[in-house]
């Protein structure tokens, strides 16, 4: 738009900082708390800022909520979805969009309507089917039922539509079968789609409780979200500030990757949305 | 194009096999189980029988589903109300400011994280007597509400939660409908002699309008079902109140183990979504 009045322009970066700090406030004072010395009394503390800076509060956090085991098991939870859902997604896409069997394009919405059945909805089968597999209770039980995405084979077909078939034709020419152009030909191009998928699924993942809430029963198997409930809730008797310094770490790995790599990430969420 | 060799179907079809089993197993199927299992009772051992519509009644006569479903339809609508619009004016305001991509980054934030992680910050904020929130209310002299244990205001805070969370994400559906506003077309309402207002209000609205219908949906979707925040935040003084439908399934079908009545409270909680998001749909598609 045109550019508008300074007096306008001023009112309304004002508001934008308004907003901004009501959007970051809480993570500070979050910060300020995980700070506090274990002595110190949480009632009544003043202030939304850090000012005292006791940072063995972290070390504590990650010992007490066993976030070594956490950690791994979410890694394994998140790395495993992801692999998963992009090679079955990789596969199916380069199907649908290369080789074209008769009735390609109806797999293409026997894929893509699933995105309306909720996990919600599905949450109850999901145990049930989870229990007869011999599944529930393990780490493979929370990556099997996210294979399925969607939003990832649409993606991934829309993508590889948009790349040229000359590319193909000459590999076929060089006497490529279908799977060797899939691997030589088509991947090395699809790496910008499969990360900005895979930034979704990770942090989806990874922020993810309901499932592992639903399929693990021991604390030696609970990701990192569902530790952080489970065993930093007020009844396990863990200080509110080491459960604090705890959270924070928790965040971190989102932020690294949304620092990092924020073009792509705005990509992966304008492509899906991140869900917590 | 030539007709497919045998081989390279065979090939696609390979390809494509796993993806056909994953999406089978673990979306159809489990559709197909849901429906099955809500009309039979599943005994103990494993014992099952088909029972008819008896779970749906047993549904309707039981203490608490029909509070929840009206849970379910308050959590909707208040989704609806406070955090749809909003974001469209936060997208205006983000749309070319100085600095954008801090101001983006800074909106965007809340929502990188887990109700997980972030539940507990707010859990901390929001208890009268603790923290910094209170020490604010305790100098001003008024007294603190009981944010999340009172039944007449905790839906308003979990709105209010949402927004926080997923403001900055939903505004970037409205900053790619802006984005594709054609300058040409504010050009010659600037030549008609619109002001900034008319120009917003008469031009970019209306453009910006079935972008509305998008972010609804979304926020529809994401309402109905809604478990996390809800899960993490609430407290047992409001547990009633605020218990939506995927909180009755979890509790009585995977912690209680009333497998037939949860699918039958499954399959609501889906033809519910549905119908709604179908009609949404629908009248944002003939407006648009």
């Amino acid at each position: 738009m045109r550019a508008p009045s300074p007096l306008l322009r001023f009112a309304m970066l004002a508001l934008l900082a308004v907003g901004a700090v009501s959007m970051v406030v809480p993570l500070l004072s979050a910060l300020s708390l995980a700070l506090e010395p274990p002595t110190a009394r949480i009632t009544g503390l003043p202030l939304f800022f850090p000012t005292r800076f006791y940072w063995p509060n972290f070390i504590a956090g990650w010992k007490d909520l066993n976030m070594g085991q956490l950690f791994g098991n979410s890694l394994v939870v998140s790395l495993g979805t992801v692999a998963g859902q992009s090679i079955i997604a990789l596969m199916a896409a380069y199907s649908i969009s290369r080789v074209r069997m008769p009735g390609s394009r109806f797999l293409l919405y026997f894929f893509v309507s699933t995105m309306f059945l909720a996990e919600s909805v599905l949450l109850l089968p999901i145990f049930l089917v989870l229990s007869q597999l011999g599944l529930l209770n393990t780490l493979l039980g929370i990556v099997v039922p996210k294979l399925a995405w969607g939003l990832s084979v649409l993606f991934f077909v829309r993508t590889m539509d948009a790349i040229p078939r000359e590319y193909d034709e000459a590999a076929n020419i060089d006497g490529a079968g279908d799977w060797r152009i899939l691997w030589r030909v088509i991947l090395p191009q699809m790496w910008p789609a499969i990360a900005t998928m895979a930034i979704e699924t990770f942090v989806g993942t990874w922020n993810d409780f309901l499932l592992p809430l639903v399929v693990v029963s021991s604390s030696s198997k609970y990701t990192v979200s569902l530790g952080l409930l489970e065993l930093g809730g007020p009844n396990v008797g863990v200080l509110p500030q080491i459960r604090m310094a705890a959270t924070l770490i928790a965040m971190l790995p989102a932020l690294f990757i949304f620092l990092v790599l924020q073009r792509l990430f705005m990509q992966a969420v304008g492509v899906g949305g991140i869900k917590g | 194009m030539a007709r497919l060799s045998r081989r390279r179907a065979l090939a696609g079809w390979l390809m494509v096999a796993p993806a056909l089993a994953a999406f089978i197993g673990f979306k159809w199927y489990l559709l197909a189980l849901v429906v099955w299992d809500s009309f039979r009772h599943i005994g103990l051992f494993g014992s099952s029988s088909w029972v008819g519509l008896s779970n749906y009644q047993a549904l309707v006569a039981g203490p608490g589903f029909l509070q929840s479903v009206g849970a379910t339809l308050i959590w909707v609508l208040v989704g609806l109300t406070m955090a749809v619009l909003p974001p469209l004016f936060l997208a205006l305001a983000l749309e070319n400011p100085p600095g954008r991509t801090f101001w983006r980054a800074v909106y965007f934030l809340p929502g990188l994280f887990s109700w997980a992680m972030e539940g507990p910050i707010w859990i901390f904020l929001l208890t009268p007597g603790q923290g910094p929130l209170a020490a604010l209310f305790q100098r001003v002299g008024v007294r603190e509400p009981n944010w999340l244990a009172d039944p007449h205001l905790i839906f308003f805070v979990l709105g209010a939660l949402l927004l926080w969370q997923q403001g900055g994400f939903l505004a970037l559906f409205y900053l790619a409908a802006l984005a594709a506003v054609n300058p040409e077309i504010l050009d010659a309402a600037l030549v008609d002699g619109a002001g900034r207002w008319q120009r917003l209000w008469r031009v970019v609205f209306p453009l910006v309008l079935p972008t509305v219908g998008v972010v609804a949906t979304v926020v529809l979707l994401q309402t109905f079902s809604g478990f996390s925040e809800i899960y993490v935040v609430t407290s047992a003084a409001v547990y009633n109140v605020t218990r939506v439908l995927t909180l009755w399934i979890y509790s009585h079908g995977i912690v209680s183990d009333q497998v037939g009545i949860a699918a039958a409270a499954s399959l609501v909680l889906f033809v519910m979504t549905l119908v709604v998001t179908v009609i949404g749909l629908r009248r944002t598609e003939s407006r648009a």
